[in-house]
């Protein structure tokens, strides 16, 4: 890698090209689906919300990183924070499309929250019971409450990390410090609360203390992985000269830890329920368990956990960039397939598989959110010249 | 008295504690589960910190490690106090026996349990004893009193402090903290899992394993300060446990706090959002029940009052930290308290429901194993290296203050120069 480095991104042709090409079949062929499947849409739309909730969550995933390194006070990630903050760029798109399947989903287009449905409401007791907090205005209210404290942080975090630079003082990092400390407690109450409302209310009578923390895991490691990935790109390209190997090791650290930290929840979720056996509880497994969605539920916890368990145990793997950025392109996969499992059986029962709508909404989402993110790493320069804890994460070792 | 009171409860039987037919879990496994939890972080800090690469753990690990030891001590003894006939308490382990196809129950979570607490035990044990030998080496080499010399010979295992000591030594520690990191995370998980497996409101609930974890951390800090702050009050330790690792743990604190607090306030909602009527009822029971006060003691001093620590004079401030130190250990006692006997007393059938009154004896163990517990830990500050002390010289060029108010020095000498 010894081309002539530059610490200004500009956005490979090549891939832009792809990124458009992503995008315009994606959309060719979400709109194929909804022609195809005009008897079932739904499937489409439960597609849409996976894709949309996916790649937004990778985004908040790289604003949570900044914030826990912030509050840290690490000093490492200095030099490629670029990467989560460029991550914050897909957001906006990402909360639109939440917002396109939830005002869909509010008009009855399509019934992926079926408490919605004042029909079904009215003869189902449990939805009654739920309807204080289950309701299409609070629905609202919440989302909007999302959006805005997410959205607003990550701006805030880039606006400040850039002041950073041109300060590079210790009373601006305090000032930063106080507000990743607040992004920290706001998310805490909404990385549960919109997992409930996005995901678990799709299965409306089912409950489970744990699915938020389970569901943030997800898209945590997820983000890790996009990262890890974006790095090993730029750096093939010759960016990045002042990231060492350390660095990397430490990434896929996290990936290696938080898988485990996944798959730790997931048991926990799992085998709490399988163990006591209570029909009401136990129901969510047995329809993705004893059901055609077994082999994907099987493929997803071998993505998940045993792959990265086994690959990653190494230090020479994690240091190892093909190996790394492989893993990290199958745990994104992993949960991927993860959410896949979790929105389909309430919503499509077993009509699923790998059809139109599974690839176009993956494709669209996955080439807006490779052009947003991109064309974010361009705006400013890769490394920053002054920022407080840079000289630290120049002289990273392990 | 802690002693007298284990012999009777061994002679006479399980009967003299104040358990009854529906509230059949009380005291025992409070403290438990409660001396367990303290256990965590010693763990924490040594295993996790490390991972971390935080070095200010440094000049608390030692003592941190040694509270964790002695914390599963206490704790591993109600189990057995618990069997009633603890002369065959080796028949938890499963043990090729003489009494034909018997064995142990592997579907139970309590035997898992005997599994996690023994291996955490051992490595706990181990770890800190590696970190103990560089430092018994140094105390030997000092001593004058020939017996004590022999003593500390034994002790630091002909440590002779050459290159290949010390990469055995690091390759051993590296090994260890692997180990015990998701050891540590296991052993309070398989403790929720005695409660979260069975079916009783209050307890089957997904949420417990990561919540337990966060508890445990959050008790076990609570006691390092407890000990630290008077140990460095009396063996004048004030160089090496500074107002800055007091703030740290005040954090760590905070965060495990409020992860409690936000795991509460889960369990309540979606007990409500279930629409299981049993949920519902079993915190409505918490938190207006006859046994409420030990909910709103919980919920006070583990959720409400460390968030006064955000507010940085109170967590720079000694008399405070130890108040609350206090404070949130009491808190995380009550919290197993509420979970336990609330849970049981009102169960499925309001016939059966009945109060639940600790005993004399009950008392009696609980502050007898208080009493083992301070009572190792001040043998330990007696007669072990109570700072790593070999540890603590690797940083003591990039974080002691004499050296860095040294450097300090010189540079300004250089500029008059």
């Amino acid at each position: 890698m010894e081309s002539p480095t530059s610490n200004n991104f500009s956005f490979p042709a090549r891939l832009k090209t792809l990124s458009f090409i992503l995008m315009g079949l994606g959309l060719a062929g979400l709109v194929a689906s909804f022609l195809l499947y005009r008897d079932n849409s739904q499937r489409v739309w439960s597609n849409l919300l996976i894709s949309a909730f996916f790649f937004t969550g990778i985004s908040l995933a790289g604003t949570f990183f900044l914030a826990v390194n912030i509050v840290g006070e690490s000093g490492w990630y200095t030099v490629l924070r670029r990467i989560p903050e460029a991550l914050g760029k897909f957001m906006p798109f990402g909360l639109v499309a939440l917002a396109v399947v939830v005002i869909t989903g509010v008009l009855g287009l399509h019934k992926t929250w079926i408490w919605m449905d004042k029909e079904i409401a009215a003869t189902d007791e449990l939805i009654q019971h739920k309807s204080a907090y289950l309701n299409v205005p609070f629905f609202l209210i919440r989302f909007v409450l999302y959006a805005v404290i997410w959205y607003g942080f990550t701006l805030i975090f880039r606006k400040q990390s850039l002041q950073d630079e041109l300060l590079g003082t210790l009373d601006h990092y305090y000032k930063m410090r106080k507000y990743a400390a607040t992004f920290l407690v706001l998310f805490a109450v909404t990385s549960s609360t919109s997992a409930w409302d996005f995901l678990m209310s799709i299965d409306v009578h089912w409950f489970s203390t744990l699915f938020g923390w389970y569901i943030f895991a997800g898209y945590w490691v997820s983000g890790i992985a996009v990262m890890l990935i974006i790095l090993l790109y730029l750096k093939s390209l010759g960016y990045f000269p002042q990231v060492n190997q350390s660095h990397i090791h430490d990434l896929a650290k996290f990936l290696f830890a938080f898988s485990i930290f996944w798959t730790y929840l997931y048991f926990s979720q799992f085998m709490l329920y399988f163990y006591a056996n209570i029909p009401e509880e136990i129901i969510y497994f047995m329809e993705r368990y004893d059901t055609e969605y077994r082999p994907l539920l099987l493929v997803m916890v071998g993505l998940n956990f045993v792959l990265p368990l086994l690959v990653l145990m190494t230090r020479d793997s994690k240091r190892n960039a093909q190996i790394s950025v492989t893993i990290a392109t199958l745990v994104i996969l992993g949960h991927y397939i993860d959410l896949y499992q979790i929105v389909m059986p309430g919503t499509n029962g077993t009509n699923f598989g790998l059809g139109l709508p599974e690839i176009s909404c993956f494709a669209l989402f996955a080439g807006l959110f490779v052009f947003s993110v991109f064309k974010g790493l361009e705006e400013v320069a890769l490394v920053p010249a002054k920022a407080t804890f840079l000289d630290e994460s120049l002289h990273h070792t392990t | 008295m802690g002693v007298g009171l284990i012999a009777y409860l061994i002679g006479t039987g399980v009967g003299v504690w104040g358990l009854n037919r529906t509230v059949n879990w009380a005291w025992d496994i409070t403290n438990f589960v409660w001396w367990v939890g303290i256990g965590h972080a010693g763990t924490l800090i040594s295993a996790i910190l490390l991972l971390f690469r935080q070095r200010w753990r440094m000049s608390i690990n030692r003592s941190a490690e040694a509270m964790t030891i002695f914390a599963v001590i206490c704790a591993g003894m109600f189990p057995l106090m618990h069997m009633g006939r603890i002369w065959v308490a080796y028949w938890t382990l499963p043990l090729p026996n003489t009494f034909g196809p018997l064995w142990v129950n592997f579907n139970s979570p309590l035997l898992w349990d005997v599994f996690a607490i023994s291996t955490y035990f051992s490595v706990s044990l181990g770890f800190w004893y590696t970190g103990l030998i560089p430092d018994f080496a140094t105390v030997r080499d000092r001593q004058t009193i020939p017996f004590m010399k022999i003593i500390y010979r034994i002790t630091s295992m002909g440590w002779k402090g050459g290159v290949k000591d010390w990469q055995r030594f690091e390759e051993v520690s590296l090994v260890l903290a692997g180990l015990s990191t998701p050891l540590v995370l296991s052993v309070h998980s398989v403790v929720s899992f005695d409660f979260a497996t069975s079916v009783i409101p209050g307890w089957h609930t997904t949420i417990f394993p990561p919540y337990f974890v966060a508890g445990a951390i959050f008790s076990g800090f609570a006691m390092v300060l407890t000990l630290l702050l008077v140990m460095r009050k009396v063996l004048h330790l004030e160089d090496y446990i500074t107002i800055y690792h007091v703030e740290n743990m005040n954090k760590i604190i905070i965060v495990t706090g409020s992860i409690v607090g936000v795991a509460y306030i889960t369990e309540l909602f979606i007990s409500w959002y279930s629409g299981v009527m049993y949920e519902q009822y079993a915190f409505i029971n918490r938190a207006t029940g006859p046994l409420a006060w030990s909910y709103w003691i919980m919920m006070s001093c583990n959720v409400i009052s460390p968030q006064l620590f955000w507010i940085k004079k109170l967590r720079t401030n000694l008399v405070f930290t130890f108040f609350m130190s206090l404070v949130v250990n009491v808190g995380m006692w009550f919290e197993r308290f509420v979970i336990i006997v609330t849970s049981l007393h009102r169960d499925f059938l309001p016939s059966a429901w009945t109060m639940f009154y600790p005993t004399y004896v009950d008392i009696g163990i609980f502050i007898g194993t208080l009493g083992i517990f301070f009572t190792l830990f001040l043998l330990f500050s007696r007669t072990f290296p109570v700072i790593a002390i070999a540890e603590l010289k690797s940083i003591l060029k990039i974080s002691g203050e004499a050296q860095k108010k040294q450097q300090a020095e010189k540079a300004v000498e250089h500029s008059i120069h």
